[in-house]
């Protein structure tokens, strides 16, 4: 499952790199030297790294030369450490949590910081990530204040107020 | 020198500098503290804080934050057996260890004397190292600026596990730095037809969401608190405190092996904490892994000195060798203060303000840390769901309030999810936040260089050992390297 993510994510990577490389060919000569220079080599990898988990036999020797390291931490330490920092399982929610996130730029969007933020918090840690009703409104309550006195206030920033009040 | 060493002392010891320091390490404290949040994330998130500040106060402000971090891991290290950032995992081992048989307090006084003092190590290589790094970069022209930048990027990318992704990382970073206005000839590039791209990426917005929003999800996808704490007493400080002088060789050791790793690009603290206790095994008999205090004293003085190191290619060269020195190149840029020959000669004061914060933040942080280190250790136990969705809120309120721009916000969202897969993916983010960052400097004096010398600006002395070094670099994994069995 993890090789395929690897392969869509360095087609990505791969799609963006060739809208710089091509898109510099119609820039003046200077311009385009950069992005050329950059591009083409970063362009190589991707297809290595593609083809290396493609077909991941005929690639090893590839795979084995670029994971090689100069710096060698003692082995039994290196799982040690590794332990230690695995206190927390994964569990791949990743995208669903940034669809919350994208939820909450919209709503920033739509209705400004003051009333996106608010929305956001209570909406996240009450309905998805089951706080009570309470601690949710008193964490949306803080973080409002945050925004109103930290950067209103405060700091002078006049937080964007949504298209749909402003 | 010493007339700027004297104003930066001078600014340091204003009241208003202090109480930033004051701040920073407090909140730089309660980040090492909480097992998730680190210096880079701390640094993303507080550098739109400092827009408003004068560039003295702000970097008061956020060196002492940077310097509070890994003291506040170490606490967490020792008390919960979670570090707190990825630069005191060798810390737990014995420390923690040492809080079970009920001498927490002396463990947390060693890490906070070999912290300090290791920092002091550091930043006085630092000064010490001013005079011969002002000579060399005043012999710098835009080739060696060019070549160092290069050099930088790609040990990065080299040292920091598969190469080729490293350097795709690289890249990633020089091209996105490349929207916007050309430099030099004023090309508009890539802004898709919107007004918004023609200044190019905010830069504090992208470093908010490759740090701070990747994590926070990161953070609330695994989910939970940590653990519980039953920390009854904390037990006697002076023996921690006696240990570190009674060990003072092994201190000087790991110390130094901190400042070799800091300014090494690409190696990062958080490998650095295993080497420094890894030599302390190799090199010392003891009982390690059941509670020796030489298990927390050998990470502990790796992890302060490093940072004196860190700030040496940062602030001489512009080359920022870890996540948290490019986004503090960033906060360097953004309060113009311009790396290199401006911060080694007419802005030396704001050097010299910049290693006395750090010192002073590193004391600060171990003193607070250590009369306050139960009531710190607490804070790693918030729970991640209310922590996290907090983090977000804030960094975007701090990506909206760098500019005022609603375009920054997409910004940070939009490289909220790259992080999220580079860092899932094993890529080097660090890697593409300094290509961000270093983009411009190394497209101006590509083109300064094939202006003023032609393709000839290759055969210059310095430009060659450079050429050479980045060679080398890339060579040496391949040529040298073992093959990766564990990672560290």
């Amino acid at each position: 499952m993890k090789v395929k993510g690897n392969i869509v994510f360095a087609l990505v990577l791969l799609g963006i790199t060739l809208f710089f490389v091509l898109g510099s060919l119609s820039y003046d000569p200077l311009a385009r030297q950069l992005p050329l220079l950059v591009g083409i080599p970063v362009v190589v990898f991707l297809v290595l790294q593609i083809l290396t988990q493609l077909f991941p036999k005929s690639f090893a020797w590839l795979e084995r030369m670029d994971s090689r390291q100069v710096i060698q931490v003692d082995q039994s330490l290196a799982a040690q450490a590794k332990a230690v920092r695995a206190v927390r399982e994964e569990k791949g929610r990743e995208l669903e949590y940034y669809a919350w996130t994208g939820a909450f730029l919209l709503a920033i969007y739509l209705v400004g910081f003051l009333t996106a933020v608010p929305l956001f918090l209570v909406g996240l840690l009450y309905l998805r990530l089951k706080e009570k009703l309470w601690v949710s409104l008193v964490v949306a309550a803080v973080m409002w204040v945050v925004g109103y006195i930290g950067f209103i206030k405060l700091m002078e920033v006049p937080l964007f107020k949504g298209i749909l009040w402003d | 020198m010493l007339e700027a060493a004297l104003q930066g002392l001078v600014m340091a010891l204003r009241p208003e500098t202090l109480l930033y320091v004051a701040f920073g390490v407090f909140l730089g404290l309660i980040f090492g503290v909480i097992p998730g949040l680190n210096g880079p994330i701390a640094l993303a998130l507080f550098t739109p804080l400092t827009y408003r500040m004068d560039p003295a106060s702000a970097m008061a402000f956020l060196l002492a934050t940077y310097g509070a971090v890994s003291y506040g891991g170490s606490i967490s290290a020792i008390l919960i057996g979670v570090p707190g950032t990825g630069e005191n995992v060798a810390t737990c081992f014995d420390g923690y260890e040492m809080t079970k048989k009920g001498e927490a307090g002396r463990a947390l006084a060693a890490s906070a004397t070999a912290s300090g003092l290791g920092a002091i190590l550091g930043v006085v290589v630092l000064i010490a190292l001013l005079p011969v790094l002002r000579g060399l970069v005043l012999a710098f022209g835009p080739p060696e600026v060019l070549m160092i930048c290069l050099w930088g990027l790609t040990a990065l990318a080299a040292l920091g596990g598969s190469i080729q992704r490293g350097l795709i990382s690289g890249g990633i970073g020089l091209l996105l730095a490349t929207v916007g206005f050309e430099p030099v000839t004023g090309t508009l590039r890539y802004a898709l037809g919107t007004l918004y791209l023609y200044d190019g990426i905010n830069l504090t917005a992208a470093l908010i969401g490759l740090f701070a929003v990747t994590e926070s999800i990161s953070l609330m996808s695994k989910g939970g608190s940590i653990t519980k704490s039953d920390i009854s007493t904390i037990g006697s400080v002076a023996q921690g405190i006696k240990d570190v002088f009674i060990h003072w060789f092994l201190f000087v050791r790991c110390s130094i092996i901190g400042l070799i790793v800091g300014i090494m690009p690409g190696v990062g603290g958080a490998v650095g904490n295993i080497i420094a206790y890894s030599h302390a095994l190799q090199t010392t008999k003891g009982n390690y892994g059941t509670g020796d205090i030489r298990g927390v004293i050998a990470p502990e003085s790796s992890v302060n000195s490093k940072e004196g190191g860190d700030l040496i290619p940062t602030i001489a060269f512009g080359v920022p060798g870890a996540a948290s020195m490019a986004i503090l190149l960033n906060a360097f840029y953004l309060h113009g203060l311009n790396p290199g020959k401006e911060l080694l000669t007419t802005k030396l004061n704001y050097t010299f303000l910049m290693a006395f914060t750090l010192l002073a933040g590193n004391i600060l942080s171990s003193l607070i840390g250590l009369s306050f280190a139960r009531l710190f250790s607490k804070i790693a136990l918030v729970r991640t769901s209310i922590l996290a969705p907090t983090i977000l809120v804030f960094a975007f309120l701090g990506s909206y309030g760098v500019s005022g721009r609603i375009g920054d916000v997409a910004v940070t969202f939009l490289c909220g999810l790259l992080g999220l897969w580079l860092k899932k993916y094993d890529y080097v983010r660090a890697a593409v936040v300094i290509g961000l960052v270093l983009g411009e400097i190394i497209e101006r004096s590509y083109h300064l260089s094939i202006q003023t010398f032609g393709w000839g600006f290759l055969s210059r002395p310095l430009t060659l050992v450079m050429l050479g070094f980045t060679v080398v670099t890339i060579l040496i994994p391949i040529l040298f390297g073992k093959e990766k069995e564990a990672e560290a």
